[in-house]
């Protein structure tokens, strides 16, 4: 059972003998390796997006993270004697996460400690695809994040072309959520903020785009929609009650959401179907929960960014809230089941 | 209904053109019964009469594989309403779909003969049928003769249906069984035959059939015509499919509904399993499904029993559901029986109990976690032994371990002879034997409503039918006399008889047999039809049973 064949070299194999594997026709059509695929392809227009507004070195930095990354696991598995499997996605979900993260400006160095870091330690080590306790790309991020604050968070201007090779030559700026934390409004036209034409992080400054990404992977069924909406919301309602910023609630709400990695870490990291809650009201709660915790990293931590480890803590989380809602269920039904038997 | 809402899975129905073919007959011999009066209408029969008739036809409920009558006797009176089962919500599948369409007076005649056994009026009976055909009014119309229900949902819609109608006291009866009950009465056909789809990716023109029982798979594959060598052959379904990896030694059993063969090279790759959920987003019982096969995989016995694993009645829409195809079901099967095996059961209720107690509840996870038995370390755990055990879990219950309760058995008459007298006296010492005794001796009393039957009588018709019986076991190489008999339950009666005389012969070896026949526990219930004795359904006889009872056999010809 453990042959690899592709289908491609399947009318080449001679005739077998019976086997008790089901054939594809009597199973749904989708594959997790699919369902990885679409969150690379709902990642691509934002790597597009970059390169309009960066030059060609944000696919240098996301080819960097994810080589990375994918080397990292090809080799991790082929110690561990898992099954290698070349096609296998989830590695360049990762990288592309890191990659999306990261300033245009970075130095190729980060992506690739921030990749190998979330692979070998924090992805590997548990067990591989399907068996890590903690998201990756968000460990990837965070490592990067304690280890170079300053290069992380110093954004260039959009319009401003750099190359793919030699020195970034071009003028960094604190991104609009450093301005928040210092209790300023950032100076950002409206247009400008939804299409992401500010400095700030290479692919999670385009929101329109993003919206148009979270509507692909919800109708792909990729991502549950109970997560992003808790997410959100709550860090919608958060901001609106406790605006630290002298302007009014919506306004409020509207520089928080769309300003650092708030929706970019709605879609695309907390999301993370293996380290999310399987039941429903458990991933309400886990969404809210990390919307909750990103905003308050954001006021009170040291960062001007929490989304990363919002997402961390909430990882640590999720299998008891599951247990918490079956449970809940399993003595609801017991009751329930009482009550009928008692009634007769 | 709203259906939308509802868990389930809606997979392709293909269907089509077995459905729109004619139903193909295998062979033209029917069996007639002996025992069974003519009847010409359905007035003059009572609904004890239909129930015997039921009995001596050896009708089974193909949905499950029960006898008819006892699904027929437990609901007489309780029932609020019979249901032909015409639901067919899996893939390829159309042998009770077909039957309205093309049997719908044999169909309409059986619902009618359930109904008045059970005391349902007509305008609670009713076919179930599932929305998926196009055209339905007109192909299928609700008529006077019969009613038809169709309903709506996702797939696993007749288990559920049929669990929410045991809620609400409806009986769903498979629209194959309301054929063969028709032929029983009417025509005083026993029930021989099984209608089978024969469908797939190899067969080039899928159609419905009706099977002898007992008929090889690979003669029934042979009789539709393969146009490639199949890779993937299953049976009963196709969501709940049972693999099958040996054509010749798997059969025609009252339950197949369906004889399904592949031949896609692209079977399904393992993958990870990246925890979706959307196993547990359609499971029809709500379960958790991830959570029940990790707990499996790794073998977690603790956390499986807090999860309601004994409430997965297998629909298989967990497996066709994952993106990874993992293959849940089986997972999830060696589960129960992990939880079913690991624990007596006893020492499952101890734990429960000390779990219920006023503890914080992270106090009693981390000490259970610990203890890979089950039982929480803060009561010392006595050694469990044989007799503490009360009932071991999955034991068919034999002579021996009933405790010594074995009423002195009534002595042979004297008329027969001396080596048989032999052998019916080590029969009657069996369980078999038992239960034939209790029933002859204490027959079911009548109901006083009812006219006693001038036609027949039900003590003159179990006297027959015994004698029948052990005029048989006399002649156990004359087994095959009646041409009503099919091969394999002439063979197994043979088997049976054969190893009853060998047990006489081989007097140690007595304990061994019966113990034998009962440790092949069924994972199904009975999947042949149960003869007219009242007993628990035993195993199919299987390849490996049938060896050693064969080779006893054996032994028993040379001297």
């Amino acid at each position: 059972m453990k042959e690899f064949i592709p289908i491609s070299k399947a009318h080449k194999t001679p005739k077998r003998s019976l086997t008790n594997r089901k054939p594809l026709i009597l199973l749904s059509k989708d594959s997790s390796n699919a369902m990885m695929g679409d969150v690379v392809i709902a990642m691509l227009p934002l790597l597009v997006m970059a390169c309009y507004f960066y030059g060609t070195r944000p696919l240098m930095v996301a080819l960097w993270s994810v080589a990375a990354c994918k080397l990292a696991d090809s080799v991790c598995c082929l110690i561990a004697r898992h099954k290698l499997m070349l096609g296998d996605l989830s590695p360049m979900v990762t990288g592309l996460v890191i990659a999306m993260l990261l300033p245009a400006s970075v130095p190729y160095y980060i992506p690739v400690a921030a990749g190998l870091f979330a692979i070998l330690v924090v992805k590997q080590p548990f067990g591989g695809t399907g068996n890590n306790l903690f998201n990756p790309a968000a460990a990837g991020f965070a490592f990067a994040a304690v280890c170079w604050p300053q290069t992380i968070f110093r954004y260039p201007q959009p319009m401003e072309r750099m190359e793919a090779a030699g020195p970034v030559t071009v003028r960094l700026l604190e991104g609009s959520a450093y301005t928040l934390k210092l209790g300023g409004i950032p100076s950002i036209d409206w247009q400008e903020l939804l299409l992401g034409n500010f400095a700030g992080p290479m692919g999670a400054t385009h929101i329109l785009v993003m919206a148009t990404c979270l509507i692909f992977l919800l109708a792909r069924k990729t991502a549950d929609w109970r997560i992003p909406l808790g997410f959100i919301s709550v860090a919608a309602v958060f901001s609106f009650f406790f605006a630290r910023i002298p302007t009014s609630p919506l306004n409020s709400i509207y520089f928080e959401l769309f300003s650092g990695s708030v929706i970019f870490t709605a879609i695309y990291m907390v999301t993370d179907p293996v380290t999310a809650p399987k039941t429903g009201w458990g991933r309400f709660v886990y969404g809210g929960l990390a919307g909750l915790l990103t905003m308050l990293f954001r006021y009170y931590g040291g960062f001007e960014q929490g989304g990363m480890f919002a997402v961390l803590v909430c990882n640590a989380l999720s299998f008891s809230l599951d247990r918490c809602f079956i449970s809940a269920k399993e003595s609801v039904r017991r009751v329930y089941g009482e009550l009928v038997n008692a009634k007769k | 209904m709203i259906s939308i809402l509802r868990r389930g899975i809606k997979p392709e129905q293909k269907k089509e053109p077995a459905l729109n073919r004619d139903i193909q007959v295998f062979t033209e011999n029917v069996a007639i019964s002996r025992l069974i009066p003519e009847t010409k209408d359905i007035d003059s029969i009572s609904p004890e009469k239909i129930i015997e008739i039921a009995r001596i036809a050896e009708i089974a409920d193909e949905l499950d594989g029960k006898p008819l009558w006892e699904k027929l006797e437990s609901s007489r009176g309780k029932a609020s309403g019979v249901a032909a089962d015409a639901l067919d919500d899996e893939p390829y599948l159309s042998s009770r779909l077909v039957l309205i369409l093309q049997r719908r007076e044999d169909v309409a005649s059986g619902l009618r003969l359930c109904g008045k056994a059970l005391g349902v009026e007509a305008d609670k009976q009713f076919a179930a049928v599932f929305h998926s055909l196009i055209a339905f009014s007109t192909k299928i119309p609700d008529g006077e003769d019969m009613r038809i229900r169709r309903l709506n949902g996702k797939y696993p819609i007749d288990l559920a249906e049929r669990e929410k109608g045991e809620r609400s006291g409806v009986l769903y009866i498979g629209a194959g069984a309301m054929v063969h009950l028709h032929r029983a009465v009417f025509e005083m056909r026993r029930q021989t035959t099984a209608f089978v789809t024969l469908a797939g990716d190899c067969v080039s023109a899928p159609f419905n059939a009706e099977l002898p029982l007992g008929m090889p798979l690979k003669r029934a594959l042979e009789f539709c015509g393969l146009s490639e060598e199949p890779t993937y052959i299953c049976t009963n379904g196709s969501l709940t499919a049972s693999p099958v990896l040996d054509p010749e030694s798997a059969f025609v059993e009252v339950d197949t509904k369906a004889i399904l063969a592949f031949h896609r090279y692209d079977h399904a790759q393992p993958a990870p399993c990246i925890g979706c959920g959307r196993c547990m987003e359609v499971c029809p019982q709500q379960l958790p499904v991830f959570y029940l096969y990790q707990a499996s995989l790794h073998k977690q016995l603790s956390l499986l029993r807090r999860m309601g694993y004994e409430r997965c009645y297998e629909c298989g829409a967990c497996t066709y559901a994952c993106p990874s195809h993992l293959d849940l079901v089986p997972m999830l099967r060696q589960g129960k029986e992990l939880v079913s095996a690991g624990l007596p059961e006893d020492l499952i209720q101890q734990s429960r109990e000390t779990q219920e107690q006023p503890e914080p509840a992270q106090e009693a996870e981390a000490p259970e976690e610990v203890n890979a038995a089950g039982t929480p370390p803060s009561e010392v755990p006595e050694p469990v032994t044989v007799e503490d055990v009360k009932e071991p879990v999955g034991a068919v219950p034999t002579p021996e371990s009933a405790g010594g309760e074995q009423e002195p058995v009534p002595a042979v008459p004297e008329e027969v002879g001396g080596e048989e007298a032999e052998e019916i006296a080590a029969m009657r010492e069996t369980q078999f034997g038992r239960e034939v005794l209790s029933t002859a001796e204490n027959p079911e009393p009548e109901e006083t409503e009812q006219p006693p039957d001038k036609d027949i009588d039900r003590d003159q018709m179990k006297k027959r039918s015994k004698k029948r019986q052990s005029e048989k076991k006399q002649s156990p190489e004359k087994g095959e006399r009646a041409a009503s008999e099919t091969s394999p339950r002439a063979s197994q009666k043979d088997v049976e008889s054969a190893a009853g005389a060998a047990r006489t012969r081989k007097a140690p070896a007595r304990k061994d047999a019966p113990s034998g026949g009962a440790k092949a526990t069924p994972k199904k219930a009975a999947a042949r039809p149960v003869s007219s004795r009242k007993v628990a359904p035993k195993a199919p006889v299987k390849r490996p049973s049938r060896g050693t009872q064969a080779k006893e056999k054996q032994e028993v010809k040379k001297p």
